[in-house]
């Protein structure tokens, strides 16, 4: 009887708690405001953060609430975004990365829009009308500064393949990892397709340690990680070394307790688009001109750590202090990584590493 | 004309649940192998001979040998271990018999951290250098499964007949010899079932493999997940669905006998336990023996993950990680409300579990009244969604359900429908016994005392079933609090979930917020354990 | 009252009841007595509406019962497994004719009933606590408690040893009497058949081979068989 009564209170609570849920669909972060005219859905990936405080300055201005939709990783959202497009799940979709832009761009899923906002942008990341860059992310090998005090840290790629760095190194794979496959970019971009398979060859010979993803190398394997792991250099990005400080420490440390190689980075640029066929274009028009805008682009760094694409814009205290930026960071052209490509990049790298 | 009567009633019990996984199931996995199959309008099945032919036949050969070695192993730890539960009278028992289940229905992402934890590096058995590893693979399935072997196993074994051994016994054979050619040949039934669904969980397993397996291990589920989700290759990912489909369908045609002669024993077993205190040392020893496995292979994984949550970056003891379940804030940004997530996931495994107990109910009785093949289809199509990969039913809604009446594309409801249809079967597989073993005679009572047909069913079928369901109810709740697949990869309107806010604070730089996932983790473990405490009863079998 | 006219009743190709006539008079007791397998149970159970007939028909009062289901029948049918109801309590499985019959008072009626049948206070008593005999008598004081003009009692007596057996004989004679019930006992003990019942049916193999009073049966049995197993 007791447990009857028990499974009653519990399907009561959630009918009640269900019915009370409905007004708040977003995942604590977007707004969504039931009062206005229109609302905008931005399909993204998991890792899209904003500060509660910037969406609501785009709902006071513009009227216009904003429904978040997470779809999984990266490549997973886009997939999710290309199967669809016929009928599209939102108004527009940010996540889309260097890595993954001609494959979007192939299946026509963005409509044209070029943002007034694109003049405060350097053009060299303006790559296509049909999307607009919203920030950038280097991906860079990490190093935990207290493994290297008696030996200098490497700085170059080619720095990796020294003895002297034999078993230090943590990469992820390119096939399940998203700075997985920058790094094997960086490397593509630096010795060329003839050359780079040898180079991991020689990585490999090194004693290279590859894990599935980023969170297992970071948190687990990296020495300058939460569990002290054993390998003191990681694939990670520009932006863990000030994520590494405390901000609450008094005093703030003079250098981080991380550094980058600053000649390992590769670029990544995250674009928004305007998806082809959505219910509210316009108002997805004003929210790609809201992401370009100061307010959101002063908020990427401490949400998302990344780095804003708008000249001019002010970056937070421990990213001032601790980010040190590549001046020349590897690139590749967006349309010399079609999937194709990328698919052969991989199994190569695949075939040469893990078998 | 009450024969046809009641296949009418049949037909009517079974046509809701044909009809919800008909919808939200069959639906969406039909369209999107039709985009697979048929790309260009036309059937194209080239991508089968593909798969034959080049490495994904390996993954196919990987996916049903490491199913086969995980299916042994839990079997030889497992045997012994209901063996203890069943024959061993002790303190504790009920206490050991609820929580031996909980692992069974832990999330995959709680467990992949907490053998993370356990035998990645930094952790007690890291040295091993097992993470990761077929054998991490191989110990988590194991930790999954000890369950389904322990509790099948033991709720027949507890049942049967002592005086056929005793007098195998009198007649002059050993203890090894009645072992063998009298028990085991009894709970031959039992071991079957068990083997089937370990099989089918282990091949269908996804999480585990994906966190534990690394780069060079995948399995049918991972790659069908990589070809959907990652590269959108439908093709190929069709081609694979077909490949699972098949052996799954396989699977569960060479078990459905076993699963019915199972079935029939639990039926004629005795009702009285023949379960007594442990008398001679060996006895002692061996229940001792069996308590430590226990203990071991489903303790130290999640005490590991709890001991690592209370510890700081330096090694300290603290509640630091515990503090941050509210609200975890980088700067002026809140990047995850766990306690916020763990509310939703509990609405959402609410309304789940109402939905499996009252489809999977409905399935149950009509089941248990039909006999033969219907029936058998009936319960053989409702084990399909165990397994078919959640990312694709996932894609499959995304693809199907895009127009009215069922534009539920952007509605938050199809997280509780896509763990609801998940956890149907087991709702099935727990009540469909309890309604088989009601004796024929009481239905018959309680018509000649004067109830009609719809009150036989109120007065007799449910009161009896009522236990199995609330069974049920527990399972459903605890698999979709912890389900990770549809709701991690496919777009999600609505709140988070907890799983998911786990999955995404691993994916956080910053010290803290790893500490703060093995926390949010511990909870979900914990609500998973209640949950499972409160509605578990002892007399009930799988 | 109640007339079984050619009653027949088939499991797939065998013949279980074949041609069976029997009548039971107002404030009867007949005793149907005959060896395991002869279609004892079946034939209860087919009055009761439980088996379909092959042929014949089943009268009550002189009304065809054919096509009407056993939850209509008002007939109590005391069953060889007793088939109590494991999920309620003594109470409860003594009240549920009346409660489904939509009576009032079921609960009195109820405790009236386990008084007649010497079980007053067993109330609250789980199914499992109970003793053969007590088991039977809750079973008894279930069939009872709707007042149905017949009854019927499926060897009742079976699983308890002798001396309780022959009281609890001596027991149902005089409830019958007292309640003025007709009632149709089915045992294969003829020393009970014969202590309970006003006529005896001696049914083998599906038939009826006859039926008398038990000091007839006894003086003259008509064929071989009965005399045989008369002893």
């Amino acid at each position: 009887m007791r447990r009857i009564l028990i499974l009653l209170l519990t399907v009561g609570l959630g009918v009640a708690a269900c019915n009370a849920s409905d007004d708040d669909n977003a995942d604590g972060v977007g707004v969504s405001n039931g009062e206005t005219a229109a609302t905008v859905t931005l399909v993204t990936h998991d890792s899209f953060l904003v500060s509660d405080s910037v969406l609501e300055e785009f709902t006071e201005d513009t009227g216009i609430g904003v429904e978040i939709v997470p779809a999984g990783d990266a490549g997973s959202a886009l997939s999710q975004v290309i199967l669809t497009k016929d009928d599209p799940i939102g108004d527009a979709f940010f996540g889309v990365d260097t890595t993954f832009l001609s494959r979007a761009l192939d299946e026509d899923i963005f409509a044209e829009y070029e943002s007034s906002a694109l003049d405060e942008v350097p053009d060299e990341l303006e790559v296509d009308p049909h999307v607009t860059p919203v920030d950038h992310g280097d991906v860079c090998i990490n190093y935990d500064r207290a493994a290297f005090t008696d030996t200098p840290p490497p700085t170059t790629l080619t720095d990796l393949t020294d003895p002297a760095y034999a078993g230090r190194l943590v990469v992820e794979n390119p096939a399940s990892s998203s700075p997985g496959l920058a790094f094997a970019l960086a490397t593509i971009a630096e010795f060329g397709e003839d050359g780079w398979l040898d180079y991991w060859e020689e990585l490999r010979a090194n004693d290279v340690l590859v894990v599935d993803g980023w969170e297992q190398a970071y948190n687990e394997e990296f020495s300058g990680g939460p569990n002290a792991g054993p390998r003191s250099l990681v694939v990670s990005y520009a932006s863990s070394p000030p994520a590494s400080v405390d901000p609450d420490a008094e005093p703030l440390p003079d250098q981080a307790p991380i550094g980058t190689v600053l000649g390992s980075c590769f670029r990544q640029v995250e674009y928004v688009g305007v998806l082809e066929g959505a219910a509210h274009p316009e108002a997805a028009r004003r929210l790609v001109d809201f992401m370009l805008s100061p307010t959101f682009q002063a908020d990427v760094a401490s949400s998302m750590y990344v780095f804003p694409v708008r000249t001019g814009v002010e970056l937070p205290d421990l990213f001032d202090r601790y980010a040190e930026l590549p001046d020349d960071p590897y690139t590749l052209e967006p349309d010399e990584i079609t999937p194709d490509q990328r698919e052969e990049w991989i199994e190569q790298w695949t075939d040469a590493v893990v078998r | 004309m009450d024969r046809r009567r009641g296949a009418l009633t049949t037909a009517a019990l079974a046509a809701v649940p044909v009809l919800f996984v008909g919808v939200f199931f069959a639906y969406p996995v039909a369209a999107i192998l039709g985009r697979g199959l048929f790309p260009d309008g036309s059937l194209d099945l080239g991508a089968l001979g593909d798969v034959f032919r080049g490495r994904q036949v390996e993954i196919v050969w990987f996916t049903l040998q490491q199913a086969t070695i995980s299916t042994a192993l839990t079997l030889a730890v497992g045997i012994p271990g209901a063996w203890a539960l069943s024959r061993m009278r002790f303190r504790g028992r009920r206490i050991v018999r609820a929580l031996v289940v909980v692992p069974f229905v832990l999330p995959t992402v709680v467990v992949a951290v907490a053998f993370r934890a356990l035998l990645g590096t930094g952790g007690p058995l890291g040295s091993l250098d097992l993470v990761p590893s077929l054998w991490a693979i191989l110990a988590a399935h194991v930790f999954f499964n000890y369950a389904v072997v322990v509790r099948v196993v033991a709720s027949l074994w507890e049942h049967l007949d002592p005086s056929t051994e005793e007098a195998a016994r009198v007649l002059g054979a050993g203890r090894v010899r009645t072992f063998v050619s009298i028990t085991l040949p009894a709970l031959a039934p039992a071991i079957a079932a068990a083997t089937a669904i370990v099989f089918l969980f282990t091949f269908a397993s996804f999480g585990i493999v994906l966190i534990l397996g690394g780069p060079g291990l995948s399995t049918l589920e991972t790659e069908i997940y990589r070809q959907t989700a990652l590269f959108l290759d439908l093709r190929t990912a069709a081609a694979l669905t077909l490949v699972q489909l098949g052996a799954i369908v396989a699977l569960l045609t060479v078990t459905g006998r076993a699963q019915q002669r199972y079935a029939t024993a639990q039926r004629l077993r005795a009702t009285t336990s023949i379960a007594r205190r442990a008398r001679t040392a060996g006895e002692r020893l061996a229940l001792g023996a069996n308590l430590l496995v226990m203990g071991v292979l489903l303790g130290a994984p999640l005490a590991t993950l709890a001991l690592r949550s209370l510890r700081s970056t330096d090694g300290a003891l603290t509640l630091d990680a515990y503090r941050g379940l509210d609200e975890v804030r980088r700067g002026p940004v809140v990047i995850a409300e766990p306690l916020a997530a763990a509310a939703t996931s509990i609405r959402y495994a609410v309304l789940a579990s109402v939905l499996a107990v009252v489809v999977g109910g409905l399935a149950a009785f009509a089941i248990a009244r039909g006999r033969g093949r219907s029936a058998r289809m009936l319960d053989g199509a409702l084990a399909l969604p165990l397994g078919v990969s959640a990312v694709t039913v996932g894609f499959g809604f995304l693809v199907a359900l895009d127009s009215p009446p069922l534009d539920l594309r952007g509605s938050w409801v199809l997280v509780p429908i896509a763990q609801a249809v998940v956890a149907i079967p087991l709702v099935v597989r727990a009540v469909t016994p309890a309604i088989r073993a009601i004796d024929p005679h009481l239905r018959e009572a309680a018509a000649v005392l004067g109830a009609g047909p719809r009150r036989i069913w109120r007065e007799v079928d449910l009161p009896i079933a009522r236990r199995a369901l609330l069974l049920g109810a527990g399972f459903s709740f605890a698999i979709a609090l912890g389900e990770f697949g549809a709701t991690a990869f496919v777009a999600r309107p609505g709140s988070t979930t907890l799983p998911v806010t786990i999955y995404r604070l691993l994916g956080q730089p910053g010290p803290g917020n790893f500490g703060v996932a093995l926390a949010a983790s511990v909870v979900l473990m914990a609500i998973t354990a209640v949950a499972i405490l409160v509605t578990d009863t002892e007399r009930l079998s799988f | 009252m109640l007339e079984l006219r050619g009653v027949t009743v088939r499991f797939g190709a065998a013949t279980v009841l074949d041609a069976v006539d029997l009548t039971v008079g107002g404030g009867e007791v007949v005793s149907v007595l005959g060896p395991s397998g002869s279609g004892k149970t079946t034939m209860l159970r087919a009055v009761a509406g439980l088996e379909p007939l092959a042929g014949g028909a089943i009268l009550r009062d002189g009304r065809d019962l054919a096509g009407v289901p056993p939850h209509r029948r008002d007939v109590g049918l005391m069953f060889q497994d007793h088939a109590l109801f494991p999920h309620r309590d003594v109470l409860a499985n003594v009240a549920f004719g009346p409660r489904v019959r939509g009576a009032g008072h079921a609960a009195a009626r109820a405790r009236e009933m386990l008084d007649l049948v010497g079980l007053a206070g067993f109330d609250g008593r789980g199914i499992h606590e109970l003793s053969g005999g007590e088991q039977q008598r809750v079973a008894l004081a279930r069939a009872l408690a709707p007042a149905p003009s017949l009854l019927m009692l499926d060897e009742p007596l079976g699983s308890l040893d002798r001396e309780l057996r022959e009281r609890l004989a001596v027991e149902l004679r005089e409830l019958f009497t007292r309640l003025g019930l007709s009632a149709v006992f089915v045992t294969h003990d003829h020393d009970e058949a014969f202590a309970i019942g006003d006529r005896i049916a001696v049914l083998s193999d599906g038939t009826v081979e006859q039926v008398d009073t038990p000091a007839d049966l006894w003086r003259q049995p008509r064929t071989e068989l009965v005399a045989r197993f008369l002893g």
